[in-house]
């Protein structure tokens, strides 16, 4: 994690009711392009809103680009640009007309040619431009709402589940711009998402949240290191009695046979590579191949919520 | 925040608030209220004693057309206005416009006048248009109507908006703001429906106040304004808090119910309110 930091959550706490939705989170937003995860009912939507001053928090601080999230979010939201994942127009309104009115409250008037080549960039038809919202389809709202954030050049996009109305070829060029607009104009994003292959090929900083507490931030290889669980693929004959004695051991957290290997995820990485070769003399058994299997984010997501 | 900006919003807010059929339906139930309240003043009576039978011909009679105006409206004003705040909660609206450099004291006002302005200028319109088709005989009269409709019109929907947009704020929830408002708002309007002086005349106690109420308060004031006065004005009535309050009591009490709820959602909203649907 060793760009700039833009924004910054000290101990945030946010209530609704008897639900407590942050608790006590504290992460980092940097320069490039983050990534927040988490599963659902994590607090990264609350996280979000907290960030733009729609919502206060009970305790702690939350900053971006050095202003209060709340008391000063007008300052904020004149640097950032958002795709929210409900989204919401003026479906009486065209898409140029709709851009050009949030152009304007974002004190950036472009002309129609600027605002004509946002929705080109976005892959919205032309055809679409200047017809109603409200008889467009998911993905094209979802491009249209991908535009808008974009306009007025923000410093930083928080997209919210932004290739979610997606199909594959879409979502690829999606994931593509977001990556041509941080190397070519600096662009720094914050993705809130799911698809986690995704957010691990554009992402070069994460953040885990989890019941609204912080599990992970940092490089996908920080995380990894983090990592408590690691799983290795034993090509052994026989199988069976390897399995067994496996079985038993502590540090073995997760026992498989697929396909006449065995898939064994555990705890401790330098016990089971000091055990296993006395575990396969004692079974009489003898040993084809060992192979680590690389964690990715996934793995990584999984492993640190079950710890959770 | 550019008044460019503010304009810009406006449009766009009057453009989804009064989007086809609304203003249609709007116009429709205005018309269709104006025109079966509306009735002639038929009394053939001496020209020496005209000005006391105009008199007592109009005394109620302004009062009731602009009742019968008045449901219209109300029913729209609560329907527009908490559809407007609950309904844009409700779908994200609000979380988008408020992502954006926007005030929320800018937003609050803008969603407030784009329901809140062609609703005055209609039932101003109406209420001249079809009370002055009475008294046409009278134009000192309707100018003095017109003048006078206008102010009363705006005060009695700043208080009708306001409620309604405490509901949908509290609520959150487009179909139940809805009810609830138009509920609400028909509670305060229906003392419009009840003559008050018979009930004072017979000494019921709780007649006296429902002038105190603020739709039954606007048509005292408006009566006052125009110089109508009861046509008998024998002891219980003399001493009704409705003949007695002066036109600057009942401004004042319009007034204070025009600001009542609209000043403390303002600040609230600009404020406090979070968004979080």
């Amino acid at each position: 994690m060793g760009s700039k930091v833009i924004g910054e959550f000290k101990s945030v706490t946010k209530r609704f009711g008897a639900t407590t939705a942050l608790d006590g989170l504290s992460l980092k937003i940097c320069q490039g392009i983050n990534g927040l995860i988490g599963p659902n009912g994590s607090g990264k939507t609350t996280a979000i809103r907290l960030s733009l001053g729609l919502i206060k928090s009970n305790a702690g601080k939350a900053e971006l680009f050095g202003f209060d999230c709340w008391s000063d979010s007008c300052a904020i939201r004149r640097k950032v640009g958002v795709l929210y994942e409900k989204l919401a127009f003026y479906d009486h309104l065209s898409g140029i007309e709709q851009l050009k009115l949030m152009a304007t409250l974002k004190g950036a008037p472009e002309s129609l040619v600027e605002l004509k080549e946002l929705l080109r960039l976005v892959e919205l038809d032309e055809a679409a431009h200047d017809r109603c919202i409200g008889g467009y389809s998911a993905g094209m709202r979802q491009r249209l709402g991908l535009a808008q954030a974009l306009l007025g050049g923000p410093e930083l996009v928080i997209l919210d589940e932004p290739t979610s109305n997606l199909d594959p070829l879409n979502r690829a060029k999606i994931l593509e711009l977001i990556t041509f607009l941080n190397k070519e104009k600096n662009t720094s994003f914050l993705i809130s998402s799911h698809i986690l292959p995704e957010i691990e090929r554009v992402c070069d900083n994460f953040i885990l949240i989890n019941k609204g507490k912080l599990l992970r931030q940092g490089a996908i290889e920080q995380m990894i290191d983090k990592t408590s669980t690691t799983k290795f693929i034993v090509k052994v004959q026989p199988i069976g009695s390897v399995a067994a004695l496996l079985k038993d051991e502590k540090y073995v957290e997760d026992l498989s046979i697929v396909d006449n290997s065995l898939h064994v995820t555990v705890r401790d990485v330098g016990l089971f590579k000091q055990r296993l070769p006395l575990l396969i003399s004692q079974a009489g058994a003898s040993l084809d191949e060992v192979k680590m299997v690389k964690s990715d984010l996934e793995t990584v997501f999984k492993s640190a919520v079950e710890e959770a | 925040m550019s008044v460019r900006a503010g304009l810009a919003l406006l449009k766009a807010e009057m453009g989804k608030v009064w989007g086809r059929p609304i203003l249609e339906i709007t116009v429709a139930l205005m018309a269709v209220m104006a025109i079966v309240s509306v009735r002639p003043l038929t009394e053939i009576v001496l020209h020496s004693e005209f000005p006391a039978a105009f008199q007592s011909a109009i005394t109620g009679s302004v009062s009731s057309t602009v009742a019968s105006l008045m449901l219209p409206w109300v029913i729209m004003c609560a329907v527009l206005m908490s559809l407007s705040f609950a309904r844009d909660y409700e779908q994200g609206i609000m979380q988008s416009l408020l992502s954006v450099p926007v005030s929320r004291k800018l937003f609050f006002t803008i969603k407030f006048v784009a329901v809140i302005l062609p609703l005055t200028l209609l039932s101003w319109g109406f209420t001249t248009f079809f009370v002055g088709m009475t008294f046409y005989s009278s134009p000192w009269l309707v100018l003095q109507l017109s003048f006078f409709a206008l102010p009363v019109s705006l005060l009695s929907l700043m208080f009708c908006g306001s409620i309604s947009v405490l509901i949908a704020l509290t609520i959150k929830r487009t179909i139940p703001s809805v009810l609830t408002a138009l509920l609400a708002n028909f509670f305060f309007w229906f003392p419009t429906t009840i003559s008050t002086n018979s009930p004072v005349w017979e000494g019921s106690s709780y007649a006296n106040y429902l002038c105190l109420t603020p739709y039954k308060g606007a048509l005292a004031l408006l009566d006052k304004m125009l110089g109508i006065v009861p046509k008998i004005v024998t002891p219980p009535i003399a001493e009704s808090l409705e003949y007695n309050l002066s036109a600057g009591s009942f401004a004042a009490l319009l007034l204070f119910y025009a600001c009542l709820l609209v000043i403390p959602m303002f600040v609230y909203f600009s404020r406090r309110f979070e968004i979080c649907e």
